[in-house]
């Protein structure tokens, strides 16, 4: 069968949209309503449009909101996860993520529109995230960002959707995270690299997927930095995670978990990784290391090839 | 030239009474999107005559208005019962798609959205895109009418949006119009769009200013300014019949006054009926002059008159969430340039 692929700028990165299907169907509907839900994810979901439901939320925390069911789905699963979590996850970082320097939509990470700047509010709790029928509340003075979570959670819906549109040979790839399903075009299962954090060019390691869903996130704090600054916040300190760990790769079944996990396991370090992968079950996990001596650990699950 | 019609309907949802009247005689005819003036016999008197826009097909027997309940006139007009009498006036304003036009951008608001509704009754054969915005998604008037026409006709695109609370809707953008929507729909394949705005005055107003800060110029833009008045009738006719009334009563008052003062001269002595006249010239004149003051006639407004104005160029796509599906994207199968997957830093 042959496989088709599209890719293109979503969400800050790249997209890359990869389906094996049968040389009779146009694979054209197909990738046109993937990109169309991605589109209206972000105009829903970004924190960088003005007119995003999310910022029109943040803008007035403090006041139960009527939400739409997509909202209020996702704000549900982030409440979930940082409770899973205990709090290594939390949505509310999104004041220390520009304090510390990531305002604007990468790469122009400094250019904050003024109406769209919460530096100056403060973190929260996730179990102050109510959800009442139709409405959703944060407290005054919070604000939410859904860049921990967005990406592994939009891949299990489009993932979803092309269940349903009965194409199991699959790899959806947004921004680095994937979700994979079946083999290639020639029966092959998906080989998938993951990056070394050294040299972006290259791969430290690969997953063979073996006809498995399967879904790859890799966190770190090698991309979307500045000067003094990255992206990974730790919410224990409000500050970004002081850790020795490079990145972080995990593979679930859940893009939404992977996403997660692949942070959590950043903020926590070296010291903390294992008890959190027992906790959370996480079989599959690669981690590299800021010290060359003790560059990777790789724990194997079934899923790694080298 | 005045249409008497028989109401025939009056369906009343979320406060929009939508009447439906069939013609005694002759029908009025209009273009979609002209409004007219309506009126009824509020016993043996006419009421005075209010614009709406017209909501139904030309080519149909029947006549139909959209009317937002909030003013004792409209109140009585959506409590007439079928059979009654309505009169109706018109078709008026430049308010309609021309043959020259190539491709509509119809923005409106609220109640707004009834000359459209006539415009949208036949398929379009121009492309048309229209941006629609509430306050709140989950009261958009004619919301499943709307959709139903997008959905049967391709060169109709629809968006919705909701000012003040998130919407339920998949298909409601929250929040207003903004830049960002209008540089859609005035660049790229919008180019040369003709422009119609209908909505309340602020409405038009910023959506106007969105469209000439945009290089749209002002004789691509057509405004109908959509405000149901509640105190002044649009029916000059209706000033002079209150003119008439208010003289007829000043002088029936001055008579009445001044028989009295003659009367009452002739029955008191001489001296005192000198002073009960200079009290009687008072009174009158003290009475003419109120009653001139209250019966002054009240200057009467027509609603709903359009001006056109400017417009340009235009642009892009859908404004709904299924804009760009293919933006920047390529198709490529197998072999070439296939980018194998890789988990990155995300």
């Amino acid at each position: 069968m042959p496989r088709y692929q599209q890719s293109r700028h979503a969400l800050g990165s790249d997209a890359h949209i990869t389906i094996v299907i049968n040389k009779d169907v146009d694979p054209e509907p197909t990738f046109e309503l993937l990109w169309r839900y991605i589109d209206a994810f972000e105009q829903r979901f970004s924190r960088f449009k003005e007119d995003s439901e999310l910022t029109l939320f943040n803008r007035r925390a403090g006041h139960a909101l009527v939400v739409s069911v997509k909202f209020r789905q996702l704000l549900l699963t982030a409440k979930e996860m940082a409770l899973r979590t205990d709090g290594v996850y939390n949505p509310f970082i999104l004041p220390a993520l520009q304090h510390a320097g990531y305002k604007g939509s990468w790469p122009d990470a400094s250019i904050a529109p003024g109406t769209l700047n919460y530096e100056h509010r403060s973190l929260a709790s996730s179990e102050d995230i109510e959800v009442k029928g139709k409405t959703a509340h944060i407290p005054k003075n919070t604000a939410l960002d859904f860049g921990g979570i967005g990406k592994g959670y939009l891949l299990d819906q489009l993932s979803e959707l092309l269940q349903k549109k009965g194409i199991g040979n699959y790899w959806v790839s947004l921004g680095g995270d994937i979700i994979c399903d079946g083999a290639d075009g020639d029966g092959e299962p998906w080989r998938i690299a993951i990056q070394d954090a050294r040299d972006t060019g290259k791969a430290i390691a690969s997953v063979v997927t073996k006809g498995a869903h399967l879904a790859i996130a890799t966190s770190g704090i090698t991309k979307r930095k500045g000067e003094g600054w990255h992206h990974i916040i730790d919410p224990r300190t409000n500050e970004p995670a002081k850790t020795d760990i490079l990145t972080a790769t995990v593979c679930t079944q859940s893009a939404t978990n992977a996403d997660i996990f692949a942070k959590c396991l950043v903020i926590c370090g070296s010291r903390g990784t294992a008890t959190f992968g027992k906790l959370h079950d996480i079989s599959d996990m690669l981690l590299q290391y800021d010290d060359i001596h003790s560059d990777v650990t790789l724990q194997m699950g079934t899923v790694w090839s080298s | 030239m005045i249409h008497k019609y028989r109401v025939e309907t009056i369906d009343v949802q979320d406060n929009i009474a939508i009447i439906t009247a069939v013609p005694k005689r002759t029908a009025l005819h209009f273009t979609p999107g002209q409004y007219a003036s309506v009126g009824f016999m509020n016993g043996w008197r006419p009421s005075p005559m209010r614009c709406f826009s017209i909501i139904g097909e030309p080519t149909s027997n029947r006549i139909q208005f959209a009317v937002r309940i909030y003013g004792h006139f409209t109140k009585a007009l959506s409590q007439l019962q079928a059979g009654d009498e309505l009169l109706v006036r018109g078709g008026f304003g430049s308010f309609y798609i021309d043959k020259t036009d190539k491709r509509v951008v119809m923005l409106a608001s609220g109640i707004g959205i009834t000359p459209f509704l006539s415009m949208l009754q036949q398929p379009p054969s121009i492309p048309i895109t229209l941006l629609y915005s509430n306050r709140s998604a989950q009261n958009i008037p004619f919301h499943d009418r709307l959709c139903s026409l997008a959905r049967s006709n391709h060169m109709l695109r629809i968006g919705f949006f909701a000012s003040e609370d998130m919407s339920l809707n998949s298909d409601v953008i929250s929040g207003r119009i903004s830049e960002a929507h209008i540089r859609k729909v005035t660049t790229g394949e919008y180019t040369n769009s003709t422009y119609f705005i209908c909505g309340s005055n602020n409405f038009m107003d910023q959506t106007t200013k969105l469209l000439y800060d945009a290089g749209v110029s002002s004789d691509m833009i057509i405004r109908e300014s959509f405000t149901q008045k509640t105190k002044h009738s649009s029916d000059p006719h209706a000033s002079i019949r209150r003119m008439t009334y208010g003289a007829s009563l000043a002088t029936l008052a001055i008579l009445v006054v001044g028989i009295m003062a003659l009367d009452l001269s002739r029955s008191v002595p001489k001296l005192v009926s000198a002073q009960s006249s200079t009290t009687a010239a008072k009174t009158s004149s003290i009475t003419t002059s109120s009653n001139s003051s209250t019966d002054s006639p009240s200057p009467s407004s027509g609603t709903s008159n359009s001006s056109p104005s400017t417009g340009s160029s235009s642009t892009t796509p859908d404004t709904t969430s299924s804009t760009s599906s293919n933006n920047n994207a390529t198709s490529t199968q197998s072999q070439t340039n296939y980018q194998p997957p890789m988990s990155s830093v995300s």
